[in-house]
């Protein structure tokens, strides 16, 4: 070796250690991107965990621990009979009014009983009316014809009556107590400060109100299960007709090639467009149809949950066709060919071999699909999903709401306590979300081992 | 081909038998056909639908642009006329009418109703006006009593998309405004705000996604990945109202200084006058020290150099970083990061868009045969090195595509603007304060109870159509990237 290459060998080692040093410093900033990715995720759940749990400061009418030396929920039906005499007799015909009634209020108090009430009367009361009723007999009624759970709501909404007069955070509940007592102390007196989680079953079950503290979400789990229902009726079909269509049946011609890259582009098409054209074809266009108007129901408005589904349908329709067209492309050939083989026609051969075996990636796809339409709050929006319905959607041409949409309706309203209750939402939509991509993932799972062995 | 098909032996007995084994072939088979038309029905749906929405928004976008729309839904009264009158003259209140204003007149001849459209050719004074009558084909009618008189208003192409224009008194610029109640159409605000919050969004989306494709394919090994890639399907699977609710309840608080709700002091610094003398003088200093550095390393050998290098990359990073910091002053008027801004809503669109990008990009990055690799690491190339000269050039067409679809979904993104970006439109540079996007105003606009003859419900379509010719430009260029600059590998 010359004494000159020496330098030009330094040179080199020099250049590799600074060129393996960029490696690393750029292979850390690849992996950066990653962590950010993860590290958002967990500040997105710490957000919403940060709206669902912390301290509320609850002013009551009557303190539930003076009603009784134990707590009220874990009295039995007797017993909370026992507190509504001692603490709310008065009441209790409006009780039984606004639970048991089946006629008008102005007649409740003059209508014989078996005809003013929806519940078994004794014999003995078949004439009497509900004023001639003594104490005794009107708290019988109340507590034959309602569960513990249900009793232990009555107590608590006409005796205790618990109002929510503030609200904070779970992370400013654990770190900042001290000075939430110090607002207690000189705000909410009265009131007591009691670590509430918004997620209850209770919220799960009862329905929308127009109070954060006592809204629940069945109205609007119903709209979403309801609207679903008509997405899948709707989508399911059609999709996995047209991605056998543009498999199994296509030729190259240029209509099918126009619809193909007509789907790829559906497919980018932003979901507010879809909304407009949920609104114009099928909430105004169809609306004789959307309405229910052509089966009889009385009325003229086409934002239904049939609108509703329909549109979400046309939606989701490009993500289904396009991940059942892979579903059936993964069918071997060789199977097709011995179908053909055995004398049977393109559609048998659909029908009983490419189809079982592509069911399984079919519906995973669908799921995925679905469970992105169960999250759309956009195209619900322009087609006029209502922000506040108090009854229970009852069929495909009522008026709804959905999960997302009270999610959106109640983070904009700038009050605390919605926007705990929207964090509440959002874990219930997450949940929902999360069961059902676990059954995509499971079926995928589990029909992949049974066809592969 | 070795062999035709064997007829079999007992197919050319009689000519009735082997007429029949030859109709086997040509048989029509009705309920084959019928299921084949069912089927070519369920894919002619997805044209359908692109008709539809082509129909739908286009056909209501003309109405915007054809009809007289009622603008600020005020009712004037006026004295009775007669069909040859062209002076109008005003009683009651708000006579706000210039030169050129179309006034839809309803009046009742005989009981009947009987409306006319008339156009201002002279304003006399606030209450008497010269017009011209029986205006676009309308009939001039006399009105008798309870004469009552609207502002209407045609939109034209050109006032939609006008950018603003130079008042001739003042001599100032003003920018095009999107205020129906007003009678003001200039959809530029929105577009912008649109344009605006996709590019910083993209400026998240792009880096973050792109280094995350780049690690899941090259660097990760097996078990990572299959920890972090289910992370990114999670991501990707957060309905797009969640991450509203995670924009206007955790990233506008951190920048307004208490994330989670918990005060921490100060909040985003930018806006602080104090500051912005501080920052540009990082700036300046760190400007200059990469520059000492760089000539310093370009002139120097040995291990001098190899610091000297280092110490020339520092600087520039503290550049960049103080120039971020700095840039917001430049842009904004000193105060406080709005509680609806545009700034906090574009980088959680930014986040959402991030699995969008990098799923697509990893598909391509390991597209690319092995073998390019490994020619590339046998020429002594490090792992970086193959990275950016071989495999980013022999992926470009995939990344490229999968940039314009995130950038396409950025553009249509609704629920995050819708929640956090803030009401009504605002045409500005300063991403700190609120601003409308298009899909975010359809959004704003169309819920509640929108009447459809309102020229609100129709100016919905109009920037429908506007957002669905922006995506739909973005989502054709993709495909074309995809289609044409793919490289076919054996």
């Amino acid at each position: 070796m010359s004494a000159a290459e020496s330098p030009k060998k330094d040179a080199f080692k020099e250049r590799l250690v600074q060129r393996q040093a960029r490696g690393r410093l750029w292979s850390r900033l690849f992996f950066a991107s990653n962590a950010f990715a993860l590290l958002t995720l967990i500040l997105l759940a710490l957000t919403i965990i940060n709206g669902a749990f912390g301290y509320v400061a609850v002013q009551f009418r009557v303190d539930p621990d003076t009603l009784s030396d134990r707590p009220l929920e874990t009295l039995s039906e007797a017993e909370l009979g026992d507190v509504l005499v001692a603490n709310a007799a008065g009441r209790m015909r409006v009780i039984i009014r606004d639970n048991f009634s089946q006629v008008p209020n102005d007649v409740f108090t003059t209508t014989p009983l078996p005809a003013a009430l929806n519940v078994f009367i004794p014999t003995a009361w078949q004439t009497l009316t509900i004023n001639e009723l003594n104490e005794e007999q009107l708290l019988s009624i109340i507590t034959n014809n309602l569960s513990q759970e249900q009793m232990y709501d009555v107590v608590l909404n006409n005796i205790v009556q618990p109002n929510v007069v503030a609200s904070w955070q779970f992370f400013y509940s654990l770190f900042n107590r001290a000075a939430i007592e110090a607002e207690m102390a000189s705000e909410y007196p009265a009131a007591e400060l009691i670590f509430r989680s918004w997620v209850t079953p209770r919220f799960i079950s009862s329905p929308l109100a127009t109070e954060a503290a006592d809204t629940g979400l069945r109205t609007a789990l119903l709209g979403t299960l309801w609207v679903i229902a008509i997405c899948v009726l709707f989508s399911f079909p059609l999709g996995v007709g047209a991605a056998i269509y543009l498999e199994e049946y296509a030729d190259d011609s240029f209509i099918n090639r126009l619809i193909e890259t007509n789907i790829r582009n559906l497919a980018g098409v932003p979901s507010i467009i879809y909304g407009l054209l949920g609104l114009t074809v099928f909430v105004r266009f169809l609306v004789t149809i959307t309405s229910g108007q052509f089966v009889g129901v009385q009325s003229d408005t086409g934002r239904t949950i049939l609108s509703a589904g329909l549109t979400l349908g046309l939606l989701i329709l490009p993500v289904i066709i396009i991940n059942a067209q892979e579903a059936i492309r993964a069918v071997p050939y060789s199977i097709r060919e011995a179908s053909y083989g055995l004398g049977a026609t393109k559609w048998q051969t659909t029908w009983r071999q490419v189809l079982p075996a592509a069911l399984p990636g079919i519906l995973t796809g669908f799921i995925l699909a679905l469970s992105r339409a169960i999250g759309e709050t956009a195209p619900l929006i322009v087609i006029g999903g209502a922000s506040f319905i108090s009854f229970d959607p009852s069929g495909p041409f009522s008026r709804f709401t959905v999960v997302p949409l009270q999610i959106y309706n109640w983070t904009k309203v700038p009050d605390i306590e919605f926007r705990n209750v929207a964090a509440a939402a959002i874990i219930v939509l997450m949940s929902l979300l999360l069961i059902m991509n676990s059954a995509a993932i499971i079926l995928r799972n589990r029909f992949s081992k049974k066809l592969a062995g | 081909m070795p062999s035709a098909p064997v007829m079999p032996a007992d197919a050319a007995d009689s000519p009735v038998k082997r007429k029949r084994a030859a109709s086997m072939f040509k048989s029509p088979r009705p309920f084959e056909a019928f299921i084949q038309s069912v089927l070519f029905f369920c894919g002619a749906v997805s044209i359908l639908t692109t008709v539809g929405i082509v129909i739908t928004l286009g056909n209501e976008s003309i109405n915007f642009f054809t009809t007289l729309g009622l603008v600020d839904g005020q009712r004037r009264t006026a004295a009775p006329m007669t069909a040859e009158d062209t002076r109008i003259v005003l009683t009651g209140g708000g006579f706000n009418f210039q030169v050129n204003d179309t006034l839809f007149v309803e009046g009742t001849v005989n009981g009947q109703p009987a409306n006319e459209l008339m156009l201002v050719t002279e304003v006399i004074d606030r209450e008497n006006l010269v017009v011209q009558r029986g205006y676009e084909n309308t009939q001039a009618v006399p009105h008798d009593v309870g004469v009552q008189v609207e502002k209407g208003k045609r939109v034209l192409l050109s006032e939609f998309l006008k950018v603003g224009e130079f008042d001739p008194t003042t001599g100032q610029f003003m920018p095009g405004r999107w205020q129906p109640q007003i009678a003001e159409f200039s959809a530029i605000p929105l577009i912008s705000a649109t344009l605006y919050s996709s590019l910083l969004a993209m400026l998240i989306a792009v880096p973050v996604g792109l280094g995350t494709a780049i690690y899941l394919s090259e660097y990760a090994a097996p078990g990572v990945r299959a920890t972090l890639k289910p992370i990114l399907e999670v991501l990707a699977g957060v309905p797009t109202v969640v991450f509203g609710y995670f924009a206007l309840n955790f990233i506008t608080p951190a920048l307004r200084g208490s994330p989670f709700g918990i005060p921490m002091g100060g909040g985003f610094p930018l806006l602080d006058t104090g500051l912005f003398v501080t920052y540009n003088g990082l700036l300046l200093i760190a400007a200059l020290a990469f520059v000492a550095f760089w000539v310093g390393s370009r002139t120097t050998t040995g291990s001098r150099r190899t610091l000297l290098t280092r110490g020339s990359t520092i600087a520039a990073l503290l550049a960049i970083v103080f120039g971020v910091l700095a840039l917001p002053d430049a842009m904004c008027t000193p105060g406080e990061v709005g509680v609806y801004n545009l700034f906090g809503a574009s980088i959680v669109v930014g986040i959402l868009i991030i699995p969008t990008i990098s799923t697509i990009s990893e598909d391509a990055l390991r597209a690319v045969p092995r073998s390019l690799r490994e020619a590339s690491y046998g020429l002594g190339a490090t792992r970086l090195e193959t990275v950016f000269r071989v495999l980013i050039p022999a992926a470009l067409s995939g990344i490229l595509a999968a940039v314009l679809l995130g950038i396409s979904r950025a553009v249509g993104e609704t629920m995050v603007m819708a929640l956090a970006s803030g009401a009504g439109p605002n045409l500005s540079v300063c991403p700190f304060e609120a601003a409308e996007t298009i899909a975010g105003h359809i959004a704003r606009i169309s819920s509640g109870d929108l009447s459809y003859q309102s020229m609100d419900y129709n100016s919905l379509f109009a920037l429908g159509l506007t957002l669905f010719i922006m995506t739909l430009i973005l989502n054709l260029l993709s495909n074309y990237i995809t289609s044409r600059f793919r490289e076919v590998y054996q």
